[in-house]
């Protein structure tokens, strides 16, 4: 039966006035839109129960087909293919069985009734609605069917052997292996040589997945050749000797976990994580950032012992289309990526009950094939349990949903370039998520502390790569059939790649598992025993047949890695400006004001819940009109008495592009002056590094590279700032036009710091009592204006990217933390996209106040008010203080350059002139 | 038995339970959360509690219309359980999705008596989910509202908040708990300060008998005055509600 739910009147139907408005900017004959719900069951339910459950009698109808609410009215339909996962039939089928009523099927299909006196062309409405209401990855637009299509049960059982005997690169090409022609030789050497047969299919695979780019990340500890120097292992050279370098005290786990693990307490520890979910996203951008903000919370929950996530993070990097899309029917337009991604992360995180608390977006055209999507996730765990180690003879247990062919490939397809039929070939690769299945399983790993010695999340490669990892040293046997399926014809070598999300791996102890099955049942979430981690091999059996028998030695160590040769990247060359400006300050301002990367992300902030779990103290948007941007969030766990978490981070695509190492120390200068200026404390601040770069193959993209962990090395040294986490995603690269475009090198920077609460203070200027000042505090504003957003949006490409010496700028942020120390500031904000005017800016909106400015810079005035030279705060302080800051900051690094005044305006007295805005009407501009 | 105990019910999708469990605890409860299933499986054990609330989240995902299982499995599964809970004279808390709840399954305004839905809580005018604080006119009148200042502060973060009803001026004014005000503090129909578009400017709502509150906006996350989202100092009155709760129940039952 299907039962159709529709709003009485027009007036509750607010999407239906909203698409209206939206397609009558194309389609001007349509008069009106209605939208309605509809549910199929493939048994008939008693109609008093499912009207309580789905009709809101206060505001719906409801119809039985074949009765229909608009007859003769255009509709489409739009509802998930088949075998592609639907949250809320899979719910509704839950709770009716639930009831003891017996369905095996419930289908949810969004029905749009479109109203027009004219003939309405249903391809050109098809289009309208593509991507923006439904994906065509996993949702079918049309009229929907009743027939119920029951996936054809895979033929006989048969183990597949591989002949390798072939054309080895076409084999991997035709699997989707992603494995180079070396790594099939070697694998061809240890099947023909060693074992002396053939390998199944499976088995191919599961080595695929083990030594694809994404998990085991053989670029990054290569031995690089990079200017007749041989780095033997980069990452180890780099970021990890960084680490071991300054080997902080409370640094608990470093790069060996799903995360990296510090102390926040003497009862608790804090993990941290941020992952990237870049290439799905391009193709499903509301199934790829919620999958990706799914997996990195897994990552949490999957560190140590377990952890509880208290907060998410998500950066993005979005394209800008100048007119390339119009004959492009591939890639997504900017704006509905945007839109999409923002949509996945919020109806993820938001769901999960977890707070989206900091992030970033940012913009490049080099983007528009391949976005990016950071998404971050912090955890909380008892000081006891940051350790984990599987103890041979363990149940291997898997809890949470059930495995379908949702992602298969999904680290192999995520190791390679996005091509003009990406969207054909890999629509496997795309997950849907279902957060309330993740929340199940995390509130019943929650209440099984203790009783598991092991776990981790299935991640890219699913249950082969989860149970691949774990059972390392112990060995594993696995009995694929008892995996539960969604649905029935999933071969073997399927459910063991199957990248399904919100499922996990435990590794319990026998005498436990009785327990952990019981809690499973409480919050309503799969248990299952799959198998013994055992037998020094890794083995799968599928209906007692063996279907793969390795060794775990070859699959984790056997990954040849070859020397890469690396040329410098290629910077830009800098020089001095000749050209002049041609526009005045005012059309500057507005301009900057109003770019998408400075302008207002409040349309984004506000549809995360940034306040659930009732812990978040400062907030990504403060101040009395609830608008002015804080540098970075604060954390307030519930139980803690004075420390809190400070997070913010660093990113900056456009002078990735220009110079490699310089964009390397600004973002990291960033993360650094972001959380030191919400009240964060140097000396416990914690960083995690996200490399996305372009294409491996391109001998300057390994340069940049190799240019940019060392420079990471340099400065987080310096700084005593270790690394405690990082991830990296390379082939970052789309084919337009024949032409292969890769993203600029991107580093994304997330800084953790912990800090006492009395410390934390909000970034706007504040009305005092006491006389007070405004100053800036750090490196002398120079003519630093390449890559920054005035010279983007002007396209003006002279000028010299912000330099940073490291050792003064490392003082610099040691001093500025002695000020925070001593509770010095009344108010502070760094300076970084669009200058120092877009600081001021946002300092007075905070409190609706404005300033009074005065300044002796030898600079253009333009230069000097949007210049992003690094290292600087703009700050307040008491007059009284002036003296003692000056002691401790140093009479260099120090400009007093004016006062808060309550009048809203930024006024700017510079060479005898002065300037007036008002913060009024440049606030029109910013949001 | 003891009187102080209170529920916090869970349902998959549940996010707000521990927050709100800390409260009920720091304020004096006994405070025990347990699942919908818990329940259904034992209906008897409700009597047990003196205070029960339904806290926030997305129970069963919403993705049937927020609330609507939950609201379902009262209705036909602790129907006599609430009635008795109810009868009572004990206390019923919603908040946001519990708010939903409460208002779906017919528990409140029940003004009728015949315990089915008469208001509904739809769509934000916005169409999708915001977080942001609101300031809010209070109505001194009930059980968990006195002695709050006239005006407070707290946060909403809901998808789903437009309240809508066919009640009279006079009516809605009484059942009103809470209302969306601008800064003067004027009832407001206005985006933002009325962040859904609710009629008559409601953000909550108690039953005739003022033991039953539902309200969209967030008592558990003003729980520390720092968490204040603007330099201003301000008393975390979401302690408040449930203090009142507390002296209810120690004063009157």
């Amino acid at each position: 039966m299907i039962l159709e739910v529709v709003p009485k009147q027009d007036y509750f139907d607010s999407l239906g006035q909203i698409i209206k408005n939206e397609i009558k900017k194309s389609e001007h004959s349509i008069k009106k839109v209605r939208t309605s719900n509809l549910y199929f069951f493939d048994k008939d339910v008693d109609l008093n129960f499912l009207k309580d459950l789905l009709v809101d009698s206060i505001t719906d109808d409801f119809y039985i087909h074949p009765q229909h609410p608009f007859e003769n009215t255009f509709y489409i339909d739009i509802y998930y293919k088949n075998g592609v996962m639907d949250p809320a039939g899979e719910t509704l089928k839950n709770y009716l069985i639930k009831s003891s009523f017996q369905v095996n099927d419930v289908k949810t299909i969004r029905r749009f009734y479109l109203f027009s006196e004219e003939k309405i062309n249903s391809e050109k409405v098809i289009k309208f609605f593509k991507n923006r209401y439904f994906n065509p990855l996993v949702e079918q637009a049309g009229e929907f069917k009743e027939k119920i299509k029951f996936l054809s049960r895979d033929k006989e059982f048969e183990l597949k052997y591989i002949d390798l005997d072939c054309d080895l690169e076409k084999l991997s090409k035709d699997m989707v292996l992603s494995l180079n022609l070396e790594e099939m030789k070697m694998i061809k050497e240890y099947f023909y040589k060693k074992l002396k047969r053939k390998p199944t299919d499976v088995e191919l695979e599961t080595i695929a997945q083990t030594w694809s780019e994404h998990c085991v990340h053989k670029t990054f500890k290569s031995p690089f050749r990079y200017k007749n120097k041989r780095i033997k292992n980069l990452f180890k050279e780099t970021i990890m000797k960084s680490s071991y370098e300054i080997n902080h005290p409370d640094t608990v786990s470093l790069f060996t976990d799903n995360a990296g693990i510090i102390k926040f307490d003497q009862f608790n520890n804090i993990c941290f994580k941020v992952e990237t979910h870049n290439h799905p996203s391009a193709l499903e951008p509301y199934g790829g950032a919620g999958t990706g903000i799914g997996g990195v919370i897994r990552d949490i929950i999957g560190t140590g012992l377990s952890a509880k996530p208290i907060a998410n993070t998500d950066v993005f990097c979005i394209g800008i289309d100048e007119g390339e899309l119009a004959e492009n029917d591939f890639i997504i337009p900017p704006d509905e990526i945007l839109k999409g991604v923002v949509a996945g992360v919020r109806d993820y995180g938001n769901r999960m009950g977890i707070p989206t608390i900091n992030g970033a977006v940012c913009y490049h055209k080099k983007f528009l094939g391949n976005p990016l999507v950071f998404a971050g996730s912090i955890g909380i765990m008892k000081s006891r349990n940051s350790f984990k180690k599987v103890k041979q003879n363990d149940y291997i247990v898997l809890i949470g949903g059930r495995t379908g062919r949702d992602g298969i490939h999904g680290a192999t397809f995520s190791s390679t370039s996005l091509t003009e039929d990406s969207q054909e070939i890999s629509s496997g690769a795309v997950q849907i998520g279902n957060p309330i299945e993740e929340k199940k399983m995390l509130d019943a790993i929650m209440e099984m502390d203790g009783l598991f010695n092991a776990i981790t999340d299935c991640g890219a490669g699913g249950l082969s790569s989860a149970v691949g990892e774990m059972g390392e040293e112990t060995g594993a046997i696995v009995y694929l059939e008892k995996v539960p399926l969604k649905y029935e014809g999933l071969s073997y070598s399927e459910i063991w790649i199957s990248e399904s999300q919100e499922r996990m791996v435990l590794s319990v102890p026998p005498k436990n598992f009785e327990k952990i099955k019981k809690i499973g049942e409480k919050y309503n979430t799969e248990v299952t025993h799959i198998g013994y981690f055992k037998g020094k091999k890794l083995e799968l059996y599928y209906n007692e047949k063996n279907v793969l028998s390795l060794d775990m030695d070859f699959l984790h160590k056997g990954v040849p890695l070859y020397e890469k040769k690396a040329l410098p990247y290629i910077n830009f060359k800098e020089k001095k400006r000749k050209t002049k400006y041609k526009f005045s300050l005012d059309d500057a301002l507005l301009k900057v004001i109003s770019s998408k990367n400075v302008r207002s992300k409040e349309w984004i902030v506000r549809q995360y819940d940034h306040e659930v779990q009732s812990q978040t103290l400062i907030k990504p948007l403060g101040g009395k009109p609830n608008n002015s941007p804080n540098d970075s969030s604060v954390l307030y766990p519930l139980d803690s008495k004075e420390k809190c978490i400070v997070v913010g981070c660093g990113i900056n695509p456009r002078y990735g592009e220009l110079n490699v190492k310089k964009m390397t120390y600004a973002v990291i200068d960033e993360a650094i002056r972001n959380v030191l200026s919400q009240g964060g404390d140097l000396e416990h601040t914690f960083l995690l590094d996200n490399f996305c770069f372009g294409d491996v193959k391109n001998p300057h993209t390994l340069g940049a590279i190799v240019e940019s962990t060392f420079a990471c090395y340099d400065y987080t040294v310096k700084l005593k700032t270790p690394f405690i986490s990082g991830k990296d995603s390379l082939n970052n690269y789309f084919i337009m036009k024949n032409k292969e475009i890769e993203i600029p090198p991107t580093l994304l920077i997330s800084a953790l710091s912990i800090s006492d609460v009395d410390m934390i203070r909000s970034s706007y200027f504040k009305i005092t009592q006491k006389p007070s000042s405004i100053l800036i505090l750090g490196k002398e504003t120079k003519d630093e204006l390449a890559g920054s957003i005035l010279y983007s949006e002007y396209k003006i490409d002279e000028g010299f990217v912000p330099n940073i010496d490291i050792q003064e700028s490392a003082k610099i942020h040691k001093n500025f933390n002695e000020l925070n120390k001593r509770r010095l500031l009344i108010s502070a904000h760094d300076i970084s996209d669009g200058g120092l005017i877009v600081t001021l800016f946002e300092s007075c909106i905070g409190n609706d106040v404005g300033c009074e400015i005065n300044t002796d810079s030898k600079l253009e005035l333009i230069d000097f008010l949007f210049s992003e030279t690094q290292t600087r705060y703009v700050v307040q302080v008491y007059d009284d203080d002036l003296d003692y800051v000056e002691k401790i900051i140093g009479k260099k690094y120090m400009k007093i350059i004016g006062k808060v005044v309550k009048t809203p305006s930024i006024k700017i007295k510079h060479k005898r002139k002065s300037y007036t805005f008002e913060t009024k009407k440049l606030l029109k501009y910013y949001r | 038995m003891d009187k102080f105990y209170s529920l916090v019910i869970k349902a998959d999708g549940t996010n707000c339970e521990l927050e709100t469990s800390f409260i009920l605890k720091n304020v004096g409860f006994k405070n025990e959360i347990l699942t919908v299933g818990e329940i259904i499986q034992d209906p008897k054990i409700l009597e047990k509690f003196s205070f029960i609330v339904f806290p926030g989240g997305f129970s069963y995902g919403d993705y049937t219309g927020s609330g609507r299982i939950v609201s379902s499995i009262i209705k036909h599964h602790l129907f006599e359980n609430f009635q008795k809970h109810i009868k009572d004279g004990k206390l019923i808390l919603g908040i946001c999705n519990g708010f939903q709840i409460l208002v779906k399954s017919g528990l409140l305004p029940n003004t009728s008596g015949n315990w089915q839905q008469e208001v509904s809580l739809i769509f934000n005018d916005s169409f999708h989910y915001e977080d942001r604080w609101v300031k809010l006119l209070v109505n001194k009148n009930t059980i968990f509202t006195k002695n709050l200042p006239d005006y407070i502060y707290l946060p909403v973060a809901h998808g789903e908040g437009k309240f809508i009803h066919s009640f009279d001026k006079e009516k809605i004014e009484k059942l009103g708990a809470f209302f969306y005000v601008d800064e003067k503090g004027k009832k407001s129909m206005d985006y933002p300060q009325n962040p859904n578009g609710s009629f008559d400017s409601i953000a909550g709502i108690v039953d005739d008998t003022g033991k039953i509150l539902g309200m969209m906006p967030h008592p558990e996350r003003f729980r520390d005055e720092k968490q204040f989202y603007f330099d201003e100092k301000n008393d975390p009155y979401g302690i408040i509600i449930f203090e009142n709760a507390y002296r209810y129940i120690k004063e009157e039952l």
